[in-house]
């Protein structure tokens, strides 16, 4: 039994106070060395070793003017962090599982090839790297050689496997932010780690295609300039969320090249949360939109559409489409584009759809739609939701409207709906109210 | 916990190491790896588990973290999340050590997770000084060492006394 008056902390098992020591950033760890000469090396077993922001600069230093971090020169700050890397690496000893190298103000250079060389031999399972400073570094061919790894994760690095290179057979997680990467490559590689489950791609240089085939993979998140997304073998996904395209200009693609995004909806047939955005969805429509999909979607309780435009009749069929489809859906999030085509109102039927009983969202408990203008089709896409939801506990409206006149009469307007759910709160927020403040029409 | 109206077949008894039963739900119970693993071998239920290492005190907080564990659906993590962090708030280190080692011997990983978590939190951007007070951790250290210690390392004490 432990009184709080002795040493306890000293006395408790190894993996304990391992338990303890990892859940320290490194800096604090290793200062852990000068308590009494138990602790000296006790550090130094650990089988991780995480060299990050937390090395170099305390929060006090980060946001102060005389930081030494931003009155050094880069080669100065480089060279230091170098030196405090060789030490750590020096005084570990054991085996290292986890390898964490994260530190701003590093500077892609040879030696770093070193240090991979080092923690491939080791059987190394959780790597993480971020060199953001100087040339684009590329990943030695070390790093194919650790074939235990389980979560990789790479920024602002080339990737470039050599033509032997098998896979990562034992992968479970890969992110990869601003690597640069052929798209057949990253194909390969998806293809080649039978056990991943977890992918996250962010990128804005131009891909052509990425073909997405993982029997494995829970969770897709994919944010680039891809022409197309296709998905095969992949009836294990849960949650999806594909970015194209940022920001709603011209199209990116033409509608041709993106075509081959359809196969998505197909073959998820487990999907639990989706996000598209609109780049995505003309894809999908593209292709042509069924009434309903060939599959229902029984599992999907969270869909979110950016940048819709509710003036185009193929965004809208999409939307339609999967709402139709999924029967189960608790929350609808839809980030709506305010098109100079909704200057021109395209008359769109929702009446055809809301007549219809074969569409049912008993289970719908929240709407957020922003960017609402207030044209007929958003108008009559909200009078649709509230009339099919006996189970709606929120919808939350934010306005983009140009003045407050106009602002008042879409208050007015949805004041009018009739609300299938008779605990429904309407929460609408814009220019006339503060942001933070949300008005109950 | 010490309710005995179901069925005993669904119950098992633990005993504390100053000699306290606790009649606890098999599905509370499973939470503990070590427990899952008697229950798998045949151990019967009947029989009463001592658990010679752990005091009364410690055992109800650890089975009333495996009780809230069991009982809330995977849905509902942000509202274990706030148990979590309630649970420990306040502990004197006594009684989170005694813990930490409970969830260790009796196998609780989210229970360890947290626990050791909550320790390192104690030591984080702490002087050592501070640290060897809070944890009663006697220097055997010669000035001399101690100078050595702090060489070795010094990137890591900049900025600390």
């Amino acid at each position: 039994m432990c009184d709080s008056t002795s040493d306890i902390i000293s006395h408790v098992p190894g993996n304990i106070l391992d338990k303890i020591l990892m859940c320290l950033s490194l800096k604090d760890a290793v200062r852990t060395s000068i308590l009494s000469r138990k602790w000296r090396y006790a550090w130094a077993k650990l089988p991780q070793l995480e060299f990050d922001s937390t090395l170099y600069y305390d929060d006090s230093t980060l946001y102060n003017d005389d930081s030494t971090l931003y009155n050094d020169d880069s080669k100065a700050t480089h060279t230091k962090l170098m030196m405090i890397i060789y030490q750590v690496m020096l005084l570990h000893r054991g085996p290292i599982m986890k390898f964490t190298l994260n530190v701003y103000g590093l500077e892609s250079c040879s030696e770093i090839d070193l240090l991979i060389l080092f923690v491939s031999s080791n059987d190394i399972q959780d790597f993480f790297l971020r060199i953001t400073h100087g040339e684009l570094y590329k990943l030695p061919s070390s790093l194919y050689s650790c074939l235990q790894l389980r979560h990789l994760r790479l920024h602002s690095c080339m990737l470039k496997p050599p033509p032997e290179f098998e896979g990562f057979t034992r992968l479970i997680s890969l992110d990869l932010f601003h690597v640069v990467i052929a798209d057949d490559v990253l194909s390969s590689l998806i293809s080649n780690c039978p056990l991943l489950e977890d992918l996250t791609f962010l990128s804005f240089t131009s891909l052509h295609s990425l073909e997405v085939v993982g029997p494995n993979l829970k969770s897709v998140r994919c944010y680039g300039h891809f022409r197309s997304i296709c998905f095969t073998n992949t009836s294990r996904l849960a949650t999806v969320k594909i970015c194209l395209n940022k920001r709603r200009r011209d199209l990116f693609f033409s509608e041709e090249e993106t075509s081959n995004s359809v196969m998505l909806l197909e073959n998820v047939p487990v999907i639990e949360s989706l996000e598209l955005d609109y780049c995505y969805v003309k894809g999908i429509a593209a292709s042509g939109v069924p009434t309903r999909l060939p599959t229902t979607l029984n599992n999907l309780k969270d869909i979110t559409l950016n940048y819709i435009c509710f003036g185009e009749r193929d965004e809208v069929s999409v939307l339609i489409c999967l709402i139709r489809s999924s029967p189960n859906l608790e929350k609808i999030t839809i980030n709506a584009f305010p098109c100079a085509t909704s200057a021109i109102p395209i008359d769109l039927d929702f009446s055809e759809v809301l007549g219809c009983s074969d569409v049912s969202l008993n289970q719908l408990r929240k709407v957020i739609m922003t960017n609402v203008s207030g044209t007929k089709p958003e108008l009559e896409f909200i009078k649709f939701l509230l009339a099919k939801s006996p189970m709606l506990d929120e919808m939350l409206i934010c306005l983009e409207s140009e003045s407050v006149a106009d602002e008042l009469w879409i208050v007015k307007e949805l004041t009018r709906l009739r609300r299938a759910s008779p605990q429904a709160e309407m929460n609408v927020s814009g220019i006339i109210y503060d942001d933070s403040s949300l008005v109950d029409a | 916990m010490a309710s005995s109206i179901e069925n005993n077949n669904e119950k098992l008894t633990l005993k504390s190491s100053d000699g306290e039963e606790f009649l606890v739900e098999k599905h509370v119970a499973l939470q503990s790896t070590l427990l899952q693993n008697m229950l798998d071998s045949d151990c019967s239920s009947a029989d009463v588990i001592p658990l010679p290492k752990i005091d009364a005190r410690t055992l109800a907080l650890v089975l009333g973290y495996c009780k809230k564990h069991a009982d809330a659906s995977s849905s509902k993590q942000g509202e274990l999340n706030s148990f979590d962090s309630e649970f420990l708030k306040d502990m004197d280190m006594g009684a989170l050590f005694n813990l930490v080692l409970a969830a260790n011997f009796m196998e609780i990983k989210g229970l360890l997770d947290i626990a050791a978590q909550k320790i390192a939190d104690t030591i984080k951007d702490k002087p050592h000084q501070e640290v060897r007070e809070i944890f009663h951790v006697e220097n055997d250290y010669t000035p001399e060492e101690e100078a050595a210690v702090r060489e070795e390392n010094r990137w890591a004490f900049e900025g600390f006394p």
